[in-house]
Parts: C-alpha cells; structure tokens; sequence
C-alpha cells in the first residue's frame, strides 16, 4: 500500500458526511414537528373538511420537509467536500503544474504542500521523478557542451589524434547516458 | 506583501463531482422516502382522523409512530448509501493516484512507462495524461541522442572527423541535445 492511501481521512471526510446528513435529517424533522405539531381542531365539521382536502394538508408538508433536508444536506455537503477535499484537489493541482513544468522543460518548479495536505508520498515521488529527469538533461547538456568545444579544437587542427579520442569519448559517454534510460 | 486569497474549489470534478454524487444519493433516498411516508401518512390520519380524532389534540399524536419508523429507516439508507458512495467517490480518486505513483515509481526505475487500465475520474486522467507525454518525450530525447551519438561515432570511425558527413551527423547531435521543452 503506498502513502497515497489515508484511512484516516476517508474516515474524517465519512464522518463529516454522516454527520451533515443526521444534523439535515434533524433539521427535517423539527420542520415535521412545526406543522404537526400545530392544535388539531376536535369539531366534526373541521375533521370532516381534513379528511376531504387530506392531499392539500399533507402534500406540503411532505414536500417542506423534503425541500428542508435537501438543502440543508446539499449545503453541508458541498462545504465538506470544498473544505475537506481540498486537501486532495489542492495537492494535485500543485502537482500537475510540476509535471507541466517538465513537459516545458523547467526542472524548477516543486510541489509545496501545505499543512494537513495529503499525498506527501506522491508528491515525494513526484519530485524524485523531476531531480531524476534534470538530472538525465543536466548530463546532456554538459557532454553536449564538451562536444562542441572538441568540435571547435578540431575544426582548428583537423590531424589532433588527442581531440578525435576525446570525442568519440564524449560520444560514447552520451550513449550511455542515454541509453541508460532504457 | 500581498497576502493570496486562498482558494478552495479548486478541482471541479474531484470537489464537486464528490458533492454531486453524495447529493443525488441522499435526493433519491429522499424523494422515495418522501414519497413512501406520505403515501402512509394519509392511509394512517384517514384512518385516525375517522376514528379517533376526539381523543387527539395534535396530528403529531397521530403520525409519530409512522414518522419515527420512516426517520429511522430512511436515515439508516441515506447514511450508508451517501457514506458508501463518498467512499466509492474518494476511492477512485485514491486509486488514481496509485496507479499513476506506481508509474512514477516504473519511470524512475526503468526509465518507461507501461500504461496501466482502468478509469478514473476526469482530472486524474489529464494528471496521467500529462505525465506519459512528458516520459514519452523524455524518452524520445534521449533515443533520439544515443541514436544520433552512435550514428555519428560510427561515421566517424568509417570517414574521420573531418568530412562533412562527420560534420553534419555532429550538428544534428548537438541541435538534438540542445533542443529544450516539448519534442
């Protein structure tokens, strides 16, 4: 199992959750209680009427408290998600712009995480990765540089036995600098 | 100095899709329960309500054993589904990030990529999206150096430095090896 995986905040997050839907489900419940909580009248004239228009009494207060739980729960959903998950989606998006960085060629850009974030682990590979690839262009460029420094030497002494076995040298280098990728 | 605002929706598909999909579990559970509690409702006041509405003040007296019984049941649903799907939901963004660690981990051993099935949630492809671009460019740089490098030490062993074969196959090398960013 790698460091990506945190039982804890899986747990943190289900919790938030539970607890959004039972607060909503609370909330819900006293909206029930208002309505039916209200005197019913004992006359048989009243009884009569609610019986007939017994749709036009319950309908709504049906649909009030379902209207109630939803947006309540909707809400404190949408602030756990926001507010907890950040600590996924910010990490990654910090961690997209070092990889687009190394598309581009910028070695530089790192992955700073802040308090509480998650995905250290990856983020630790992911910087591996950037050193790992800089590190493959670091030593290109500089045999890339020796090269063309023995090619100057030899275009000024074309006979130097010297500079045409330092530079099949720096070739054989970049070979297996290169080849050392695979 | 300038203090940044922190902004915290930052992800679409992982902040909201998470949301969404918790809320259009705990919108259905809702709706049936709705529907179900109030189909008992009027089946349970018509019956009270000719019976024995003398004896009752309130139609909380009424409906209460009927309201409880559905709170309890509808709640136990909405909280294991809604929690159940959360898990789902994070799981794959989890997943996702697995995979494409373990395929850091692959780059950093072998210097390759195996591409990996699977689907995971949009943001987390374009991570790995970006990232195989970047190891196949990576490694189309350097084949690209070691090829033109033995190709050059080979015309130089046949020909010498000096002829333009040489030359030429030295240039391409060093304009290979000097080229930065996307190939």
């Amino acid at each position: 199992m790698t460091e990506t995986r945190s039982l804890r905040f899986e747990v943190k997050i289900l919790a938030l959750v539970v607890g959004g839907v039972f607060l909503s489900s609370l909330v819900a419940g006293g909206a029930f209680l208002v309505f039916f909580g209200r005197p019913f009248s004992t006359s048989f004239t009243d009884t009569l009427h609610t019986l007939k228009h017994l749709k036009e009494f319950l309908f709504p207060i049906v649909t009030f408290a379902l209207l109630v739980f939803l947006l309540v729960s909707s809400l404190l959903i949408f602030l756990v998600s926001i507010f907890s998950l950040h600590r996924i989606a910010g990490p990654t998006v910090r961690i997209e712009r070092v990889i687009e960085g190394m598309e581009r060629g910028d070695f530089q850009e790192s992955v700073s995480l802040r308090k509480g974030d998650e995905l250290r682990g990856f983020a630790r590979t992911l910087e591996e990765v950037n050193r790992k690839a800089h590190r493959d262009r670091l030593k290109l460029r500089e045999a890339g540089e020796r090269l063309m420094r023995e090619m100057d030497l030899l275009r000024e002494s074309p006979g130097d036995e010297e500079s045409r076995e330092k530079l099949m040298g720096i070739l054989r280098e970049l070979e297996e600098a290169a080849g050392a990728e695979r | 100095m300038k203090s940044r605002r922190k902004i915290y929706f930052v992800r679409q598909g992982i902040q909201g899709g998470f949301a969404l999909s918790v809320i259009f579990v705990l919108l259905t559970c809702g709706v049936l329960l709705a529907w179900f509690l109030y189909r008992d409702l009027k089946l349970n006041l018509t019956t009270c309500l000719t019976f024995a509405h003398i004896k009752c003040d309130r139609p909380i007296e009424l409906v209460k054993e009927t309201v409880a019984r559905y709170s309890l049941y509808g709640l136990g649903v909405a909280l294991f589904l809604s929690a159940g799907v959360g898990y789902y939901f994070i799981s794959r963004v989890r997943k996702g990030l697995s995979v494409l660690e373990e395929e850091m981990r692959e780059f950093l051993e072998k210097g390759e990529v195996t591409l990996r099935p699977g689907r995971y949630p949009v943001e987390i492809e374009i991570l790995r999206e970006k990232f195989h671009r970047f190891v196949s460019s990576h490694s189309d740089k350097m084949r690209e150096v070691r090829d033109l490098a033995r190709q050059a030490r080979e015309i130089i062993e046949d020909e010498g430095v000096s002829s333009g074969r040489s030359q030429g196959a030295l240039e391409k090398l060093v304009e290979a090896i000097t080229r930065e960013g996307r190939m």
